[in-house]
Formats: C-alpha cells, structure tokens, sequence
C-alpha cells in the first residue's frame, strides 16, 4: 500500500510492514482489495485510503497484513505532513463514520466539536445535537441556532436540554429571532399558544418547510390552508381550523377532537353546522355533556328520559304533537312549542278565531294564517276546494288536518288546472278518499276513487296502493279475476309482503289450479314460517273437500296436489312450524303426496318427525289401513293420548263399522280385515263399537270365506262368541244392532259350517259307496275287509262331527228359513249315518 | 262475496292493535252515521271490534283477510311543516371564552409542532462549513 509519496518516489508499505521508497516505474500494478459490507467514500484528503482502509479492517471488512493501528498512524502521519490537508481528512474520517478520529486530524477544539454538531444533525442524534451545541463557546457559531431549530421538536422533550442551551440561546436571543423563539419553546421564557404559533410560523419559514406546514402556522392561514394541509392535521388541529371556520357548514369535518373541545367550542361547531351527531358516538365525554350535546345535535334522538333530564319541554310537547294529541298541562301550554300546540288545537276544533298569529312558531305562521283564512272562507259558505291554495298544499303536514276539518269529498277538485297544479294531493286526497269508501263498505265508490288516483298518480308507493285498493274494491264486488290482475301488476315493481298476501286472499276465491299458484308463491316468498304455513293450509283446503273420509273419499285420495305447489309444501312441513300446522299439513299430504310422505326420510329434517302426528300421517299415507291399525296398536294409554288422535281413531272405527254396514252383503273382505285388526290391536275403544267391530267383522270374513267355498276357522267363531257374550252387558238402548249383527254372524257362520260339511261329506261319499261295494264281495276278516270298514267308520264319525258341530248353531239360529235348511242337512246327514252304522254292525 | 273484514268494517289499517282497535269504535260509528250507510251496522262494528281483540296468532302472517292498506306509509305525507314541526334543538348553555380559544390554538400548535419535528431533518442540509478546491460546499 502507498503510505506516502517522497522526492524519490512512493512509499511503500510491505507486508511485514516495513516502508520501503519505489521509484514511480517501480511500483507493482494498482490493485484494490474488495469492501465486503461497506462502501468508499471518495477520499479528499491524501490519507484517504489509508483511513478507509484501516477503517475497514477496524470492521472486518477486509482482510490485509496490516493492523488498523498501523494503518492508521501511517495516515496521520501523512496528514501531519501537510497540515493544510487537516480539515479534508476530517472530513474524510466523518464520512467514514469515525468522528473519534477528528482530534488527530490537527484541527483546535472549538472546530471538533462543530464538526461533532453537524455530523450528530446529520445522524438525527438529537441528544448529541444538543451535547455539541451547549460544548460551543455561547456566543460563537450562530449556525448552531438553525441547526438547533430544525431539531426544536425533538429537543425541547430532552431531560436538561434546556438547560444545557440556556447560555448559547440567550447569547443570541437579543439578535436572533430564532434564538428567542427556541428559547420560548424549551420553556426557559414565558409564551401563551398565539406565541408559540408564532414561533413555528417563523421555524417553519427559516427552514424552509413545506407549503402545507407553512399554510398550518397561523389559524388565519390554518383555516385557508389547502385540503392537502388540512389533512395532515390531527384531531385538536382539525378541531381549531373547524371552529376558525375552515370547513364547509354541514360538511362532514372529519374526526375532530370531540372529547377533549371545551364544551363551548362545541357548541360554536354545532351552531355553524359544521359538528354531526354521528360524531358523538363512542365520546368519552361525561354523560350529562353527551346528553346535552345529543339535544343540541339531533333531540330527536333523546329518550324521553333524557329530555326530562335537560328540562327540554319544547321537543316533548312537539313529541306529544306527533302522536295526534294536543291537550297539555298549563306549564306545557306557556312553552313556545305550547303556545304552537295550542293554536293547532284550536284549528282542529275550529276555533280559529281564537287563534293569535304570534303563538304559532315563526317558520310555521304563513300556513297557519292561510288556513285560518280558508276555515273562515269556508265559514262565510265558499266551496273548500276553491280555498285551497299551492302555498298551503305545499306544507305536507297539513294534509290529513285538511281532510279532519273538510273531509275529503269536499276537498275534492274537477278543476284540471288545480289537480295539475297540486297533483301530489290530489293523487294522495284520492287514495284517502278509496279508502274511506272501502271502510264503509261502498266497493263502487272505492273502486271509482282508486282508479282517478292512478289516473293522477306516478309515483309507486302510491301507484301500488292505489291498485291495491282498486283490487280490494272489485275483490268485495266479486270480480276476483279483476283484482288478482291488479295485484299482480302493483306488485311487479317493489316487492311487498302484504301485496303477496292480498294476491293469496283473492286466488283462494279463484279455481284451485290458479289459486295453488298464486298460494304456491307465497308458501315460497313470505318472510315468516308462520305466514308460509297459513299460505300452505290454505291451499291444502282447496284440495281437502270431504275427501277425509278414508272408506268413502277413495275418488278425493287420488286427487293429487299441483306441482307448483307441490315442492313448497314439502319445504314447508320441514320447517320449524307449530305442530298444529304440522298436523294440518301433515294430514293432507297424507292424502294428496302420500308417496312422497311415506319415503324414508321425507320428515327427517323437521323439529317433529317422531312425534306422533308423524307417525300416525305416514301410516295414513302407506297402502292401505292396517299400518294405521298398527300405530293405533302402539298407544297404550288412550287416556293421556291427544284428542286429536282419539278423535282419529273413534273416526276409523265409525267409518269402517259404517261402510261394513252399509256393504254387509259385500264379498271383499278389506274393511273386515281392518274391523278384525281394530278389535285385536287396539285398546280403549267404546264396548259397543268394539262389539259391533267384532261382530260386522265375524260376519264380513265369514261371508266372504263362505263365497271363496271355504271354510271359517276356529278363530273367527271364538271372536263371534267371545263379542257375542258382551252383548248382555250393553246398555238396553245400545244392544239392538249388536243383536241383529249377531244373529246374521250365528246364520252366515251355520251356512258355513253346513257347506263346509257338506263338502267334506260330499268328498267321501265315493269312497264309502266303493267301501260297501268290497264288504259285500271279500270274505270277512281279510285286509280289503278291514280296510272297508274302516272307510265306512271313517264316515259314520264324519257324520257325527257334522251332527255335533251344526246342533249348537241350530239352537242358535233365529231364521227359520235358514233353520229348516241346516234341520234338513242334519237330518239327510242323521240317515246316510245310521246306514252307515248298519252295515257296521252287520 | 269475500270474507268478512273486520278491519275494514272498524276502519282502521290491517294488523291495527286490539287497543287502537277499541279507540277507533266511536270514531267508526260517528262515520257510519254521518256517511247514512246500512251497509254497515253497529251490530257489525261490535263484531269487528271482537275479532280483532280475539284475533289468533299474528295478522300479518295471515293470508285470509284483504290487507288495507298495503303500505299504510303513503297515507302519512311525509315531512315536516305547521303540524309537524321539526325536532327542536335543544338552546345553547355555554359561553366561549378566551380560554378555550387558547385550548384550540395549543391544539393546533402541538399539531404543527409534531408535523415540523417529524419534516425538519428532511428539510435541511447541514453543511460543515467548508468548502472543497472545486467550489463545492460539504
């Protein structure tokens, strides 16, 4: 490395660190070591490099054969042998980050410590700003001011700052403005807030700061400042420029410090318009504060407790207004919104001329007057629609008071020019006056003023209402079709809840196609569970007609629903509905989706699927009645069951005793089945019923049994007498068709078991002929002989069983034409027996 | 024929309270006879009344009576005026005084302050004072 240049050549320094002299055409080639981590500064002085370099060995930055030390002497060694190169190599070794080296670049101390101050300002060390700045003689280097006033927001929070600058601010302060300023700031003299506005306004200028900062130094200037300025502001600057007037009235002023402003100030901003309610919301300030300022704000917002709180009588009296009502107490009536109320009142009553102008509020005297004029125009007999004027209409609030006093026939213009003038009353004055004509049943009337308000009419709410009492009009006059169109095209443009409805109630008067449509609609749109629900039972009723009897709605059970509304009922017996709808519902499906209700899992999703109404209408909606039978059977306490269901029940078992009695003769056997079931499953029926179901059913199988040509089983005739006993036990009255019912069962069970032994004797009469045929030919004691005789045995005991079996149900029968019958078969059976037992004997 | 209304047979809006209901009996009986009509009797009012006041379940989940109105707002014309005057502020309590005008003054100076204190090391250049053989200042 170079270290130094001499007559003779350069020095050069080895790297066993002996300094050798090379002639210039001597020295090796130039080459630079690579900085890792650091950059180089161009050097000004001529140790430059070697101070960079032993800097950079200093931080490992580059690894050489020379010590920084030694680098580092050999530097200043070169510098002390060209003292006019001092201030350069000081600058060099700041600029390399070393100002510990600044004493031994030759330079007296006072210029050290200035060097030390501007390197500190140019690290933004504020602290070792301040330290440099007090180290200087006080009444030398004014630069320091300047270079203490750009850090004057830094320092004056520095523990003894001010102290430490005591002496070289004062030094300065009688020729320095800024030295007085600074001196203000660090508090060591007296200011107030103008003063220190001031004194930015001056730091700002000296140093040369930006427009929007500059802008901010004055409130003048603050309140004109650009929107860009105003948004560097926080909440308590924000806070000055909107009370200095620097926002637009009404303007939303952005966040502004609400809950630190001095209650005045607020109420200045609120009286320019420039502070909102919204901007109290989440204020920490006291709540007596927040109140007040919420009633200087928005006193609509204040509960009525709070306006007892503040005294605020005026705005309670106007809430009081707002209700319709005008009777105050006496303090209330001296208020001015009393007095207001008051004069009101009178109107209303039509007392006008008690009326003083100078009650009424001020922004409402004008209106007041004119409608004394008309009341008194109308009065002296003038025509009250003549009276009305723009002025007057114009004042909204004094519309439905126009129809109290005058009532709206009477308002009612034909003048084109008034209603075009005023179209918004006329239009609304008509809508009233459909309305009152449908309050008092007058449909034609209501339907004629319906229509001249949408003769009159743009706007849709009002377009929509009017079409709305149009259709209730022609609905009550029975053209539903009429209605439903008007409905429908009120309800095309804003959807409402009570159109929707209104559409419903007229569809119900329609076919049940088109009404399930329209129902469909509503079981799908309405905002409530329960208002889908009663769209559903509506539309379900259309369908239920007398269909509910299960022996004689066969033709009705077919019927099935629409598809429109076929989907939104399944949705809606899913929801979490009352279980009275859900009976309801449930019951109907039962009859007209019964394939949908009985698959698995259609109920899984609702709140009710174990319930017993579930139950009981998917064993209605199976094939056939038995699995309602068998969940019948399930109940075992019939006591503490919902009358619903008992009502269910005692329903199937009058139906089906009904259609058995009424297809006694009838060989299908169906309602016997059920009518068996009934009577072995299920518990807690009435004795009669339970009787007459045994009873119809014994009758109906054996009928049915006997046309199969087959015979009744043991079963049958022990239900017949185990029912039959019970007959005795019914009261008196109650007996009688029980008796008949069985006095058919004794001849339609005697008939059967005759046919049945007829057959069965019918079937061994060949082999009994055959068997006398061998016992008149075979020797006797052979095997043929034996079996003859056993054949004939056989019969005669046929014989006897038949005797036995048909005796008991002879003395039983009570036909006499039955009677002779099984009288004539037993004794046809006696003879062909005691033949038989001839041949036995012999 | 459509059902029976006892809402529109009282006069008052669907769904109306059983309260305001009974409260608008008189008023409904004063229409009947000032209109003459026989269409509608105080029979009939008592019966309105009673259905209303008996009512099952919410009316407005109902779908089996005509709703009149449909929109009971566009009956009530809106805004404010002689028999609607607008909410009345609450008067003025206080009194600014030089005090709190030095509160907002302080408020803006801490502001500008913070603003400058955060800019002065951008906005100035601190020079050493020297100046290199080329003319330049450092």
């Amino acid at each position: 490395m170079i270290v130094g240049h001499a007559t003779a050549g350069h020095n050069l320094l080895l790297h066993d660190g002996q300094v050798v002299v090379l002639p210039n055409d001597a020295l090796p080639a130039p080459a630079e070591p690579e900085l890792t981590g650091m950059t180089a500064p161009d050097p000004l002085s001529p140790a430059g490099r070697i101070l960079l370099y032993a800097t950079a060995v200093s931080a490992g930055a580059v690894s050489l054969p020379w010590t920084a030390d030694l680098l580092l002497n050999h530097a200043f060694t070169v510098i002390s042998a060209a003292p006019w190169f001092s201030r350069a190599a000081a600058i060099d070794v700041l600029e390399l980050g070393r100002p510990d080296l600044l004493a031994r670049c030759g330079l007296n101390r006072t210029e050290i410590i200035w060097l030390t101050l501007i390197h500190a300002a140019r690290r933004d060390d504020p602290a070792a700003v301040v330290d440099a700045a007090a180290a200087l003689p006080p009444d030398r280097y004014r630069r320091k001011i300047a270079v203490l006033a750009a850090f004057t927001g830094r320092i004056e929070h520095l523990p003894g700052a001010a102290e430490k600058l005591s002496g070289a601010l004062r030094a300065f302060a009688p020729s320095d403005p800024l030295a007085a300023a600074l001196r203000r700031r660090l508090g060591t003299t007296d200011t107030n807030p103008a003063q220190r506005l001031d004194d930015l306004a001056l730091i700002s200028t000296r140093l040369c700061a930006p427009r929007q900062i500059i802008q901010l130094t004055g409130l003048v200037s603050a309140v004109h400042a650009d929107p860009d300025a105003l948004a560097l502001l926080g909440p308590r600057g924000r806070l000055a420029v909107t009370h200095g007037g620097g926002h637009t009235p009404g303007k939303d002023c952005g966040p502004v410090a609400v809950d630190t402003a001095p209650l005045a100030v607020l109420d200045d901003l609120i009286d320019r318009g420039t502070l909102k309610a919204e901007t109290l919301s989440g204020t920490t300030r006291r709540t007596p504060e927040r109140i007040y300022l919420l009633g200087r704000l928005a006193p609509e917002q204040l509960t009525g407790e709070q306006l007892d709180s503040l005294g605020h009588r005026d705005e309670a009296i106007r809430r009081t207004l707002a209700t319709g009502q005008t009777q105050l107490s006496d303090e209330d009536r001296a208020a001015p919104m009393g007095r207001h109320v008051t004069a009101l009142d009178l109107i209303l009553r039509r007392r006008h001329t008690a009326v003083s102008a100078d009650d009424v509020l001020p922004a409402h005297r004008q209106a007041a007057e004119r409608l004394v004029r008309m009341l008194r125009g109308s009065d002296d007999g003038q025509d009250p629609a003549t009276l009305l004027d723009e002025a007057l209409l114009s004042d909204r609030s004094t519309w439905l008071p126009l129809i109290g006093l005058f009532g709206s026939d009477r308002l009612h213009t034909n003048d084109p020019g008034s209603a075009e003038r005023c179209s918004e009353f006329y239009e609304w004055l008509a809508l009233v006056a459909a309305r009152e004509h449908l309050f008092l049943a007058d449909w034609a009337a209501g339907v004629a003023a319906a229509r001249r308000c949408l003769d009159l009419a743009t706007a849709e709410p009002i377009r929509d209402e009017a079409q709305n009492l149009l259709a209730c009009g022609l609905h009550h006059l029975g053209d539903h079709a009429g209605a439903l169109r008007e409905l429908e095209s009120a309800i095309e443009g804003e959807y409402s809840v009570a159109l929707l409805a209104n559409i419903g109630v007229v569809a119900a008067r329609l076919d049940p196609e088109r009404a399930a449509g329209h129902l469909a609609r509503i079981v799908r749109e309405a905002p409530t569970a329960a208002m889908r629900v009663n769209a559903a039972r509506r539309a379900l009723d259309m369908w239920r007609s007398d269909a509910t009897n299960v022996w004689q709605g066969e033709e009705g059970a077919q019927l099935q629903l629409p598809t429109v509304l076929r989907e939104p009922l399944r949705a809606v017996v899913t929801e979490r509905i009352d279980i009275d709808d859900f009976r309801a519902i449930a019951e109907a499906m039962a009859l007209f989706d019964p394939v949908w209700l009985r698959a698995p899992g259609s109920l899984a999703g609702s709140p009710h699927r174990n319930s017993l109404e579930a139950r009981y209408f998917v064993a209605r909606a199976e094939d056939g009645l038995l699995p309602v039978v068998e969940m019948f059977g399930t109940v075992k306490a019939w006591d503490t069951a919902p009358a619903w269901l008992g009502d269910a029940r005692d329903k199937l078992v009058d139906d089906t005793i009904e259609f058995l009695i009424d297809h006694i003769n009838d060989p299908d056997n169906a309602a016997g089945v059920i009518a068996k079931a009934l009577v072995e499953q299920v518990r807690g029926l009435a004795p009669r019923a339970r009787v007459i179901l045994a009873l119809l059913a014994v009758a109906t199988l054996t009928y049915h049994l006997s046309e199969q040509d087959l015979e009744i089983s043991d079963l049958i005739i022990e239900l017949f007498n185990t029912h039959e006993r019970k007959i005795p036990a019914l009261e008196p009255d109650e007996g009688k068709v029980p008796a008949n019912l069985a006095e058919l069962c004794v001849r339609r069970i005697a008939l059967n078991l005759q046919q049945a032994r007829g057959n069965e004797l019918e079937s061994m009469r060949e082999p009994y002929n055959t068997a006398l045929t061998v016992l008149d030919r075979v020797p006797r004691g052979t095997p043929p002989w034996f079996q003859a005789r056993a054949q004939v045995a056989e019969f005669v005991a046929a014989c006897q069983r038949t005797r036995t079996q048909l005796r008991p149900w002879l003395r039983r029968l009570a036909d006499a034409d039955v009677r002779e019958t099984v009288m004539d078969f037993l004794e046809r059976c006696h003879e062909v027996e005691l033949r038989a037992d001839r041949v036995l004997q012999n | 024929m459509a059902d029976r209304n006892p809402y529109l047979l009282l006069g008052v809006d669907y769904g109306c309270p059983p309260d305001a209901a009974r409260k608008s009996f008189a008023r409904a009986a004063r229409r009947i006879r000032r209109a003459g009509t026989t269409e509608i009797t105080t029979e009939d009012l008592t019966w309105a009344l009673h259905e209303i006041q008996h009512e099952d379940g919410d009316p407005f989940d109902a779908v089996d009576l005509f709703r009149v109105p449909a929109n009971p707002d566009v009956f009530t014309p809106a805004g404010t005026g002689l028999f609607a005057p607008p909410p009345v502020p609450l008067p003025r309590a206080t009194v600014t005084t030089a005090a709190d005008v030095d509160t907002l003054v302080s408020g803006l100076a801490d502001d500008v302050s913070a603003l400058l204190g955060a800019a002065a090391a951008h906005l100035v250049r601190f020079d050493y004072g020297y100046q290199t053989p080329g003319g330049t200042r450092i």
